[in-house]
């Protein structure tokens, strides 16, 4: 079973699959379009700075503050803070652009 | 994938269900059909606390949606009940139901002298429809007679990542048979808006679905309040869910690749098939009703971390690809999508089971929340009580 799942080629952030341990080394497979053989996928290798329950996101590479955080390729929110890779990315350092009464 | 068999109703549409309702038009009436229902427990009760006190718009999307729950097609009959001297008068609902073709009795409180002679009429009227609906025999149907409504409700990140794309997979499918789709929840197309505005079928559907959204953002400014308190909820978040933007993009995915046809108002039948956008509340019950109201005749509920509700006028069917729900709450769980998230199954594989779950369902195979009884039912309020 794997460890985690990038859902698009353009995200900075993948999904765990299972709860991972803080230090727990895990590869990241780059989602590829069209026809190509699993084994072919490029792996990204990134060690885990924080403990993660299961289907929450961790960084695929720095992020700086204010950067937007892409999933599904798409933008989810902005970063609160600078996220290095490998991090827990959450509500303490993700914030939504949307939806504000004030 | 199995045939489709329904019960095809006087005005053409087609039922997968057989169901009797007994309808309050005004909150004064909801004991009576609470006794009726008790003294008949084939039939199905709504309750509401609506139905006087309402101004314009908002009264009159209580009157559509307590018409369109009647004329749902899985309804075979049902009983309008009233209390004499209410705003949403039960004559009158139970006329515009009657256009459909199929039985309507109406039971006045006030005329019958009281809630005990009046739950009695309305017992007796509903017990000689689901006789009758007990005859009625099931005939193979083509799937353009399919009007699927799609929710979600308490989302995790499986959501997103596994039942949204299976059921998004198996609503390519229905589409290309005919089928008429709708995708709810207003709020929860936020920040994916722009996907779905570029498979609009015009430059107005486009334009109708970028208002859905202005409009929930506006409300949240005028009540002084930020959605993010509620949107994503604080189940969403302890399921790995962070921001609305994060849930509408898993959410959209439901909803496949077809084009969209067009925007609904709460409530409002579609008018063909193809795949369509209702403007509701993410508020489950309440986006569940207004599709059941404009026609839906079944549902498709993902869900991450569990829920039971269910719906008066439709079979609801829940698909979970947590593998920690689907063990928990499995009381709940019709489909299981876990496949996706352990790597032992595609989507499309998982898609295509869902596709002859769905077909069983229509065709009888009852669902969780039918057999716990799950009849909810809740009208969307958009004017203040006066």
């Amino acid at each position: 079973m794997r460890a985690c799942v990038m859902l698009d080629a353009a995200d900075n952030v993948a999904v765990t699959l299972r709860q991972l341990a803080k230090g727990t080394l895990v590869e990241v497979q780059v989602p590829v379009s069209g026809d190509v053989p699993a084994s072919t996928h490029p792996v990204l290798r990134i060690k885990l700075r924080d403990d993660l329950p299961f289907g929450h996101k961790f960084s695929l590479t720095d992020i700086k503050k204010g950067e937007p955080v892409i999933k599904y390729g798409c933008a989810i929110g902005c970063a609160t803070e600078d996220i290095p890779e490998g991090a827990h990315v959450h509500t303490h350092n993700l914030e939504s652009v949307r939806g504000r009464g004030r | 994938m199995t045939e489709l068999t329904g019960y095809v109703r006087p005005d053409g549409n087609t039922g997968f269900r057989n169901y009797v309702l007994i309808i309050p038009s005004i909150v004064c009436a909801n004991r009576t059909v609470q006794m009726a229902a008790s003294m008949c427990p084939g039939a199905i009760p709504l309750f509401h606390p609506f139905g006087c006190g309402q101004l314009g718009k908002d009264a009159e999307q209580t009157f559509s949606t307590l018409q369109g729950a009647g004329k749902n097609p899985n309804v075979y009959a049902c009983v309008v009940v009233g209390l004499g001297c209410e705003q949403v008068a039960a004559e009158e609902v139970a006329a515009l139901i009657a256009r459909s073709g199929k039985q309507v009795k109406t039971v006045i409180i006030q005329k019958e002298g009281g809630v005990l002679n009046a739950a009695q009429a309305a017992a007796r009227h509903a017990a000689q429809f689901i006789q009758e609906a007990s005859r009625v025999k099931r005939v193979p149907v083509d799937f353009d007679s399919f009007v699927v409504g799609l929710e979600c409700g308490g989302s995790d990140a499986t959501s997103g990542i596994a039942s949204n794309p299976v059921v998004g997979y198996a609503v390519d499918t229905l589409i290309l048979r005919g089928a008429t789709v709708i995708l709810s929840e207003s709020a929860e197309i936020i920040g994916a808006e722009h996907l779905l505005a570029e498979r609009a079928v015009s430059k107005e559907v486009a334009s109708l679905i970028y208002k859905c959204v202005a409009k929930v953002q506006e409300q949240a400014r005028q009540m002084g309040a930020d959605l993010r308190g509620s949107q994503p909820s604080p189940g969403n978040m302890a399921g790995g869910v962070t921001t609305i933007e994060e849930k509408s993009l898993g959410c959209v995915k439901k909803a496949g690749n077809a084009p969209i046809r067009g925007v609904l108002e709460y409530s409002e039948a579609p008018d063909g098939p193809g795949l369509y956008m209702m403007d509701t509340p993410g508020q489950d019950v309440e986006s569940m009703t207004g599709m059941a109201a404009a026609g839906a005749n079944l549902i498709v509920f993902t869900t991450g971390r569990g829920t039971p509700t269910g719906c008066a006028m439709a079979p609801v069917l829940k698909v979970c690809a947590n593998p920690e729900t689907c063990r928990l709450m499995r009381d709940h769980i019709d489909f299981d999508a876990t496949g996706v998230i352990l790597g032992s199954e595609s989507i499309a594989q998982v898609g295509d089971r869902l596709l002859s779950h769905i077909v069983a369902v229509a065709g009888g195979r009852l669902t969780a929340s039918e057999i716990f009884g799950q009849w909810d039912f809740a009208i969307n309020r958009i004017g203040p009580t006066v």
